[in-house]
């Protein structure tokens, strides 16, 4: 670990106090809002709409999940380089935040990745 | 030359960029075309993989060759690091399938080892090899947030001088890691080791020379050669820039103004001569 100046003093250790909480919160999120897309289409599975009112209520709850995702992506995107960055070349207090940044990251990454292909498609009968 | 283009030269540049970009590839990619409609019975076409660090132009290059880089809207030499496995298609005829690889090096093991194992299998083409003499782009982080700003003394002369050290020994790793791919393709395979920045590094271009000809870097693409035949493996070096932009972090700080005395005329040579050699690649691959 290197000597630190008193005007960095806890550069890493700020960076990792705001960033680990924003990552776990989207991380959730995210997981979230794949659950519920995924119960929604396990519904129409068991029990697919029927009509044309139905059918396009069915479309709009989905396509609201997606909507709701797709709000989100830039914004976390920007997160993960900010922090990508931070792993890769940021000065931080030990190797062990380095890694828990590693693994948040990837969770969050793998959330966005679930969200970016949410299925929207209608079952038919 | 000023450091930062007007809007106007950065619309000339851009319209340089696409007359000169879209008529070659235009011309390969019609021959490919015929080539490809004279023997219907032919393999899809194999792809051309581009991997380096971070910051190194890769996903600009890829975008650029797709007519999807936008010079009026965005920022030159602006740096968004890429995620995840990218795709691209050559404009304009999209015969040519481009890989590219995320750079970052806490990327490399998850993202790497799968598509590089695929050389080995005949996937791709070619590789083309991004460097930068050092000058790798710093995505969205202040250097003051850098580790090696502060065992530099949080002195920006010696933290540059040291950067650009480190990346250029990254570059070297990159290859190390690329080599034994390269060596045991089952399949002919060419490389580009293509070095961008060069508006950035012009100044010291005989040095920049040297160290990828002379240096670890031409020892490293010897021993590849060695291990093949000339007729299954062909490596070629292009000195471009693909934008003409001053390197700066992601927070904005100037880190290197590019050369003074190194304009548009340099870059559309440059790029002429990259897009020329790939070209001739993407013909012998061809041929085998």
């Amino acid at each position: 670990m290197t000597t630190k100046t008193s005007d960095n003093k806890d550069v890493g250790e700020q960076f990792v106090r705001a960033a680990v909480p924003l990552m776990k919160e989207y991380t959730e999120k995210l997981e979230k809002i794949v659950k519920e897309a995924e119960s929604l289409q396990q519904a129409f599975t068991k029990t697919p709409p029927k009509g044309e009112h139905q059918t396009r209520r069915a479309q709009e709850q989905l396509s609201r999940i997606e909507e709701r995702a797709s709000r989100l992506s830039s914004a976390v995107d920007e997160l993960n380089r900010r922090v990508s960055q931070m792993i890769e070349q940021g000065q931080l207090d030990s190797e062990l935040q380095r890694v828990e940044l590693k693994l948040r990251l990837a969770e969050l990454e793998n959330a966005m990745n679930a969200a970016q292909w949410i299925d929207t498609t209608i079952p038919t009968e | 030359m000023p450091d930062i283009p007007s809007e106007s030269s950065i619309l000339r540049e851009l319209k340089a960029l696409v007359d000169l970009i879209s008529p070659i590839w235009q011309r390969f990619t019609r021959r490919k075309k015929t080539e490809r409609d004279s023997d219907s019975n032919e393999n899809s076409q194999r792809e051309v993989l581009i991997l380096g660090p971070g910051g190194v132009g890769k996903t600009t290059f890829a975008r650029l060759i797709s007519l999807d880089y936008d010079f009026r809207s965005e920022e030159p030499g602006g740096y968004e690091e890429s995620i995840g496995i990218e795709s691209f298609t050559m404009a304009p005829d999209e015969q040519v399938e481009v890989v590219v690889l995320p750079g970052q090096k806490h990327r490399r093991a998850s993202s790497w080892t799968e598509v590089l194992e695929q050389i080995k299998g005949g996937r791709f083409a070619g590789v083309m090899l991004f460097s930068a003499f050092g000058h790798h782009s710093l995505g969205e982080i202040s250097i003051t947030s850098l580790e090696l700003f502060e065992k530099c003394g949080r002195k920006k002369r010696p933290f540059l001088s040291t950067y650009f050290d480190s990346k250029r020994q990254d570059e070297l790793d990159v290859l190390r890691n690329l080599q034994p791919y390269l060596e045991t393709s089952s399949n002919p395979i060419w490389m580009l080791s293509t070095v961008v920045k060069q508006d950035l590094w012009w100044s010291d271009r005989q040095e920049v020379d040297r160290h990828y000809r002379e240096g670890d870097y031409g020892k490293i693409i010897e021993s590849i050669a060695r291990k093949r035949s000339a007729a299954s493996f062909r490596h070629e070096f292009a000195f471009a820039s693909l934008v003409i932009a001053n390197l700066t972090s992601g927070e904005d700080e100037l880190l290197k103004k590019n050369t003074a005395g190194y304009g548009q005329a340099q870059q559309i040579a440059s790029l002429n001569t990259l897009c020329e050699t790939l070209g001739s690649l993407l013909e012998w691959e061809k041929l085998k």
